[in-house]
């Protein structure tokens, strides 16, 4: 037992959730373009890159997170996006707040949003939606990830951050876990996760 | 005064830009685009001198966007990171900036640019003026499958007719793009491209040896080793043209 316990701890810090490059230096050179348009926003969009880049490091220590701490650093991601995209990126979030306890495994929701952007909004000339949904189905705890586009486009390019988010599901969770994503209505992809509610 | 146009789908990037280029008053941004569509539009109307582009955009990439072009300005890229320079260094841009971008690195490349300018007039001589016809100095894009270059004219031996495709010949390439044989001649200047046959327009001077063929016909041997035949027909034009 204590050999599976050390092998799934290694295996949780192997897949480790890298937050891409691209973000970060187009985050930065925004960042040098408002310091002049808009020192305030400025000063706030540091802020929230610098918690981004500690989470990201912190999330190779822990295995898990309470939701509400992951949903803040979304948060401050979309909020950089929203510089970049400007009007072509709109945000909708759907929260049950008895689900900010939920344990979740960091860094995980970014990963998901930061697909939605990369494969559905930045692909779109007209860019798109991304809503974040979490709430409660019978004994699990749902989020969902949706973004205007189209799946095709997405599960050809980009294998690494799904196969990882499902990796650590079944590691933390084991079977009970689901993860999946859907094209639903036509023009909106879907990412769902399925995690065991836990109570305190 | 060199006219420039930025492509990039982020406003505040363009804004960064062009406050960067303030310190070059002999480069004026006249236009800017937020997508390929809008660039190609832009370039075709405007003409620029230079283009600063981003190559992931939404909808069309970069590449894909100066492979539609009929002719190349000089390409600045400008990348967040650099898993894209080597593919820029491939199809031989001028230059690739990183954003953010450093004030070091965009006057390096303006330098080079200079250069670059300077070297073409020399060559040049004259100033062409007939926008519609390609000249030996015009640079084009290539783009086949993943693989891309610019190229310019004057380094291509040979277009060969393939269905719908034409064959285009340089160094130890021979890309395919969507033109027609006839499409392609309509636009070269005639002096530097002639027709030799249904099938291939030759470059008069990147022939190697001309030989007497059947028929009265000519045999063309390229630089590059390509035997191609004059059609009768041709010949006798060839002939006039090579003797002035």
């Amino acid at each position: 037992m204590k050999l599976e316990a050390l092998v799934k701890e290694l295996e949780l810090k192997t897949i480790k959730s890298h937050i891409n490059p691209h973000f970060i230096f187009n985050a930065l050179n925004s960042i040098r373009a408002l310091i002049d348009e808009n020192p305030v926003r400025a000063r706030d969009a540091i802020t929230e890159l610098s918690n981004i880049l500690r989470s990201s490091m912190q999330a190779e220590k822990l295995e898990i997170v309470p939701f509400e701490k992951e949903l803040n650093i979304v948060k401050d991601y979309l909020a950089l996006e929203y510089i970049r995209f400007e009007d072509r990126l709109r945000v909708e979030y759907e929260i049950d707040e008895d689900t900010l306890d939920q344990p979740v495994p960091p860094m995980m929701l970014q990963t998901l949003v930061e697909n939605a952007i990369k494969h559905g909004i930045g692909k779109q000339v007209s860019g798109g939606v991304i809503k974040i949904v979490s709430d409660f189905k019978g004994d699990y705890h749902e989020l969902l990830v949706e973004n205007s586009g189209h799946l095709s486009l997405l599960v050809n390019e980009d294998g690494f951050g799904l196969s990882s988010t499902r990796n650590r599901l079944q590691l933390l969770f084991g079977d009970k876990s689901n993860f999946e994503i859907k094209q639903v209505n036509g023009n909106v992809v879907q990412a769902r996760v399925l995690i065991p509610v836990t109570i305190n | 005064m060199l006219k420039a146009i930025i492509i990039d789908d982020e406003r505040l990037a363009r804004n960064e830009l062009k406050k960067l280029l303030m310190d070059y008053p002999e480069i004026e941004v006249v236009a800017e685009a937020a997508n390929a569509g809008e660039g190609i539009e832009k370039i075709e109307n405007i003409n620029p001198d230079l283009i600063f582009l981003d190559i992931q955009m939404p909808g069309k990439t970069g590449f894909d966007m100066l492979s539609e072009l009929d002719r190349i300005p000089n390409v600045i890229f400008t990348t967040a990171y650099d898993e894209y320079a080597l593919k820029a260094f491939e199809v031989n841009a001028l230059d690739y900036l990183l954003k953010p971008v450093e004030p070091k690195r965009l006057a390096d490349a303006i330098q080079k640019l200079h250069f670059q300018e300077e070297r073409e007039q020399v060559s040049n001589g004259t100033v062409n003026v007939n926008k519609s016809i390609l000249y030996e100095q015009d640079q084009v894009f290539v783009k086949d499958g993943e693989r891309c270059w610019f190229v310019k004219l004057n380094e291509i031996r040979l277009f060969e007719s393939v269905g719908n495709y034409a064959k285009v010949y340089f160094g130890a390439h021979k890309p395919l793009i969507l033109k027609s044989l006839n499409a392609l001649e309509e636009r070269l200047d005639e002096k530097t491209f002639f027709r030799a046959n249904r099938k291939h327009i030759v470059n008069l001077r990147l022939i190697d040896k001309i030989e007497p063929y059947f028929n009265g016909g000519l045999l063309l041997e390229m630089k590059g080793g390509e035997k191609i035949e004059v059609s009768r027909r041709q010949t006798v034009k060839f002939k006039e043209m090579m003797s002035l």
